[in-house]
């Protein structure tokens, strides 16, 4: 399942990046939801886009994913951001069965949301593009 | 009316001097050709033209693979190696289809972006005088 190799690849590498956990206080790191009634700092990856390119036998995919730190300040949701960023921009992930050999910056992503209790969840990040071959 | 199955080129094979290089290929186009040489008449209205010589060139572009693994890498194939040039578009099954001709390898171009895989372009030229011999696997 290429999708469950990359996104273990992903959340191994955001979880092992030190900076960051001690940027979010813990591993407080979601794919796609943070757990009902979680109160920020975390952060959140989700895909956005992409998948198998087939232009040649060798199976090659391009995909898009959106990462993001979630804080109560516009300070705080960047200074994860940073942090991800330097866990991710131009690194290696490790992919079972696959052989990654591009990661990249390339959106950034800004937004703010209210949650349950009507206060304000800001979210920085950007979306990255992850380059990998079949490797077996 | 008979219906015809398409036909992709996933399983094909492509090789040079014993070299396969469809194992990360992208595009293959080979084309063959005649000369021509006109030989209408004054009184003619209409052209026609009499065959020359058998040519044909081959392209083949592919990945680059990282390190020093795979059949296409740095050294092992390079411009003025003669031999020959097969491609089969179905692959090498029994009773597939196959043509091969004696060619050089004329060129090789490296297309090689910042942020994008980088890609070898190989150029083989004809140089046998029976032209492409076309069969089957």
């Amino acid at each position: 399942m290429p999708i469950l190799a990359f996104e273990t690849g992903l959340y191994s590498k955001l979880s092992a990046g030190t900076a960051l956990i001690a940027e979010l206080g813990g591993t407080f790191i979601y794919n796609k939801l943070a757990p009902q009634s979680t109160n920020p700092p975390y952060v959140i990856f989700q895909q956005q886009g992409g998948g198998d390119v087939n232009d040649t036998p060798i199976r090659s995919r391009n995909i898009l994913y959106t990462v993001f730190g979630c804080a109560r300040t516009p300070e705080a949701a960047a200074a994860i951001d940073r942090d991800i960023d330097a866990t991710l921009h131009n690194q290696t992930l490790t992919v079972s069965g696959w052989s990654n050999y591009w990661l990249a910056r390339e959106t950034d992503v800004q937004f703010v949301e209210l949650d349950a209790a009507g206060l304000e969840i800001f979210r920085t990040g950007a979306i990255y593009r992850a380059m990998m071959d079949y490797s077996g | 009316m008979a219906s015809e199955t398409g036909l992709t080129g996933d399983g094909a094979y492509i090789a040079f001097g014993g070299t396969v290089l469809s194992t990360n290929y992208r595009q293959l186009t080979a084309n063959k050709s005649i000369g021509l040489v006109d030989q209408s008449a004054g009184a003619d209205t209409g052209i026609t033209r009499l065959t020359l010589l058998l040519d044909s060139n081959f392209s083949v572009t592919t990945k680059l693979p990282a390190g020093t693994t795979g059949t296409v890498n740095w050294v092992n194939l390079n411009e003025g190696d003669s031999g020959t040039f097969e491609y089969g578009p179905e692959g090498t099954a029994t009773g597939s289809k196959r043509a091969y001709v004696t060619a050089i390898l004329e060129s090789i171009a490296d297309d090689v972006p910042y942020a994008g895989i980088i890609i070898r372009t190989f150029n083989f030229t004809q140089s046998d005088n029976a032209g492409v011999t076309v069969t089957t696997y």
